[in-house]
């Protein structure tokens, strides 16, 4: 039981923190890019190819080395310059033609893809892992098994979360995001580039993506539609977050993975008690969906809307 | 090339089908439905569990005639429409593109795992082509391309009527102002639910057409890939909003895919990589469209209105 | 009266929206420390004419010259470093942020002290020190203006560009806003350009231009505006 809500914490993390390059860009740049599940995707990929070539080394306690550090930061690099270049490229010319949204749904969607696509070719569809071997864990009370790597994912999650939340409401250049969200004409007018707004807008939503991907190959594993399945999930954390709330995009998430690891296990214990025969395991993401649904339908502004969360 | 060109006339059929209604919803009244490939899978299973033989454990076997398995196909699908257009058709573009997406995925799962509905991924096969008792089997191809034909033109006859009909004005209204057609007292929900619900029934139909033209499905039949994103090109190379359009674009593009395939076949890449190559190609072409040829892609209408948006236009 | 050189010239300026031009061969001029006002009915050009100064707008014909400088279609946010700041009639503040942060956002390229600027800020419009938290969505109409002035002003601008500070107001507040505009210029060296449909604003300027329809019709020093019946009754009339 309490097992299930510990994954769930974990997998939440995992959500937000994927989420949460989705919700930069929900927003500063008003419109849902789902491509952010292929590219957490290729965030994770990445790294992987960079480890092929950095030794991983070690650190005490958790089960990878200073070598996934760096594997990450480059990664980041990477998928930053690829999500400002496919943002310059590819949405610029459609922001500046004052183009209708239709339009970056559109690219998104061709770009979920091509993405995919690609990710199949280089790496092929097994699954991977960052390390092999056997991992290990700690067994607690109450049928937690946990491993020091997924307490590392969850404790850096909300230090990145508090940063993230810092520097958006606290500083200079977060505000003048916020600003430029606001009203990019006045913001332009203050002395605020909109040009260097998004491209600041995709190289954070880049670094928060790979971090989340690495993250969910060195948790779980790395597999080429590992972002797809999580991408209900993502949307769940963004929206019903609020709309791209920072903190309710981090309680949004931790909300839906608990939902789909301790929910799918108790809708199990009912089913088989009852006669019931569904398998819950095929079904967590179906869970994530219905409670999409549900959500969007009784509180479209987010269900933190009111409370400290709301932003 | 004679078997070649009686599939053609199949599957060209069958996703013409399938284009037109997701054309009503895109390029009519502006809807991005994601979950194409959801109500194909779910009309195709509906005609083969009413139209099969005995099954051995699986729901189905009802022996019905060809027409109630198009019957049923349309009404399985159109009512999935209808639900997610309930729940989430208020919703703005993006969100309920996202939910589409979603019930596509759902349908897709729970075929996938209720071996009890749809044999699981061990799918369905000894699917019987209408007809085909009467037939041997080297024309059993041609009927079915000449039914599955006729069927899209009367669709497509269907369809014609209804968008230029005063529903269909609406729609079009809608699509271009939203705002300003709700002035005029129209509900802007009512009209796209309808708009909704009827192309995921022409979806829906499609699907059973596809079933029965492959004679074995299982889930992994409708992919996103196959069922979704090339239906949107189709409407794209077609033109938006374009019932025409939408049927020469299926048959063209379904062309190029199979062809596409063939020839992969002759090239020293492994057959694992050829979908994911293809695949690669059309997400190009695609985004390669909106950039530089947008025009094919929203139907000639939107660029007028698109900037008469632009509030510089409202001189002090 | 003339103070001081010509800082900002506009010359033969047409421009417009799409193919609907709006403005036609205009040409105004700013001196130094002076207030100027155009004047104009509704429709006249007058936030044309602003935006195409503040590059907000490309002009189809003409040039902007600002300190000798050819600012013609600079982008806004490098004008601003000119040293011209525009305060427009609508979206002049972030709704979805405090009185703070839109002030800050104010200063955001500003290099000097910008407590200096808050206390001169409290010191023209003491409310808005009581609402600094508040966001500024949810203020009044007068506060909301005297919000954007200050905006505008939090960088210690050489050119002040006000469009329809007043429009909407009270009769009351409409006399402390250019009250407030007044002591800018006076206390804080400003020169000030500003735009209105009402003649409530020409006594406190210095000169004055009448635009109709897109054209400077009229130029003058401000008492002989309102002197003459002649040219009250070209703006009023037709």
């Amino acid at each position: 039981m309490l097992g299930s809500i510990v994954n769930g914490i974990i997998l939440g993390s995992i959500i937000t923190l994927g989420g949460l390059g989705i919700s930069y860009i929900l927003l500063i740049q008003n419109y849902f890019n789902f491509t952010g599940g292929t590219f957490f995707t290729l965030g994770a990929y990445l790294a992987f190819a960079f480890l092929s070539i950095i030794p991983m080394g070690s650190f005490p306690v958790v089960s990878f080395g200073p070598g996934l550090i760096l594997a990450l930061i480059l990664s980041m690099i990477v998928l930053a310059i690829i999500m400002t270049a496919v943002d310059k490229f590819l949405y610029q010319p459609l922001r500046k033609r004052n183009s209708p949204f239709m339009f970056f749904y559109l690219t998104a969607f061709g770009m979920l893809f091509v993405l995919r696509s690609l990710i199949y070719l280089i790496w092929g569809p097994q699954l991977k892992n960052y390390i092999s071997g056997v991992r290990k864990t700690y067994h607690l009370a109450g049928g937690i098994n946990i491993s020091p790597d997924e307490i590392f994912v969850v404790l850096a999650t909300l230090i990145i979360v508090g940063i993230v939340y810092y520097f958006q409401y606290y500083t200079k250049l977060g505000k003048a995001m916020l600003a430029t969200a606001n009203d990019s004409r006045l913001a332009e007018i203050s002395g605020i580039k909109n040009k260097h707004v998004h491209t600041t807008v995709t190289i954070i939503a880049g670094v928060l993506t790979a971090t989340a991907g690495v993250f969910y190959g060195l948790a779980i594993q790395l597999r080429p539609i590992m972002g797809f399945t999580l991408l209900m999930a993502m949307f769940f954390a963004v929206v019903c977050g609020g709309d791209g709330a920072i903190l309710g995009t981090l309680g949004a998430g931790l909300i839906i993975g608990i939902t789909q690891e301790f929910g799918s296990e108790i809708l199990q214990v009912i089913f088989d008690s009852t006669g019931i025969p569904i398998e819950m395991s095929g079904y967590k993401q179906v869970l994530a969906f219905l409670l999409l649904i549900v959500i969007l339908t009784t509180k479209p502004h987010g269900i933190f809307q009111g409370t400290f969360l709301e932003r | 090339m004679i078997a070649y060109i009686a599939a053609l006339l199949c599957m060209g059929s069958v996703y013409a089908i399938i284009t037109l209604g997701y054309n009503l919803q895109w390029g009519y009244t502006g809807l991005f439905n994601l979950s194409v490939f959801g109500l194909a899978a779910a009309g195709g299973y509906t005609s083969v569990i009413l139209t099969g033989a005995t099954a051995g454990g699986r729901l189905g076997g009802y022996g019905l005639p060809f027409i109630i398995g198009l019957v049923g196909a349309a009404m399985v699908s159109g009512i999935l429409g209808g639900l997610i257009g309930m729940a989430t058709l208020h919703l703005e573009f993006g969100f309920f593109a996202i939910s589409t997406l979603g019930l596509g995925m759902t349908i897709q799962i729970i075929l996938k795992n209720e071996q009890w509905l749809s044999n699981g991924v061990w799918g369905i096969g000894g699917i019987h082509k209408p007809l085909s008792g009467f037939v041997g089997n080297d024309l059993s191809n041609w009927v079915y391309g000449i039914l599955a034909f006729l069927i899209m033109l009367l669709i497509f006859y269907l369809l014609e009527r209804v968008v230029k009909s005063p529903w269909g004005r609406i729609q079009m209204a809608i699509k271009e102002d939203e705002k300003l057609t709700e002035m005029l007292g129209k509900k802007v929900f009512s009209y796209r639910f309808q708009s909704l619900v009827l192309g995921s029934m022409i979806i829906g139909i499609g699907g059973a057409m596809f079933a029965h033209y492959q004679g074995y499905i299982n889930p992994m039949s409708y992919t996103d890939i196959m069922m979704c994103f090339l239906p949107l090109l189709m409407v794209v190379a077609g033109g938006s909003g374009n019932n025409k359009g939408s049927i020469v674009g299926a048959f063209v593009i379904w062309g190029a895919w199979s062809v596409s395939e063939m020839v992969a076949g002759y090239l020293p890449i492994s057959s694992a990589k050829i979908p994911h190559i293809r695949t690669l190609v059309v997400g190009i072409v695609i985004i390669s469209l909106l950039r530089w040829r947008p025009t094919g892609i929203i139907g000639r209408e939107q660029a007028v209105s698109s900037t008469a948006k632009n509030k510089d236009i409202i001189a002090s | 009266m003339n103070k001081g050189e010509k800082i900002l010239e506009v010359k033969d300026v047409t421009a417009g929206y799409g193919p609907v031009d709006v403005l036609f061969d205009a040409s105004i001029e700013v001196n130094k420390g002076e207030f100027v006002v155009v004047i104009g009915p509704n429709g006249a050009g007058k936030t044309t004419l602003m935006r195409t100064i503040d590059g907000v707008l490309k002009p189809k014909k003409g040039k902007v010259m600002f300190n000798g400088e050819n600012i013609t279609g600079m982008d806004p946010s490098d004008i601003l470093t000119k040293g011209i700041s525009y305060v427009p009639q609508e979206g002049n503040i972030f709704t979805d942020m405090s009185v703070m942060d839109n002030l800050e956002m104010g200063a955001y390229t500003y290099e000097g002290d910008i407590q200096e600027r808050l206390d001169m800020i409290f010191d023209l419009f003491p409310i808005l020190k009581e609402r600094l938290k508040q966001t500024s969505g949810n203020l009044s109409g007068g506060q909301r203006q005297m919000l954007a002035i200050s905006r505008g002003i939090m960088i210690d601008p050489s050119l002040l560009i006000l469009d329809e500070p007043t429009s909407g107001l009270q009769p009351n507040l409409v006399t402390d806003v250019l009250d407030s505009i007044l002591r800018l210029q006076e206390e804080e060296d400003m020169t000030i350009l500003l735009v209105a449909q009402t003649e409530q604003a020409i006594p406190a300027a210095d000169r004055g231009y009448l635009l109709r329809s897109g054209e400077i019709i009229f130029e003058a020093p401000t008492d002989t505006l309102l002197d003459n019946d002649q040219v009250m009754n070209l703006y009023f009339g037709g």
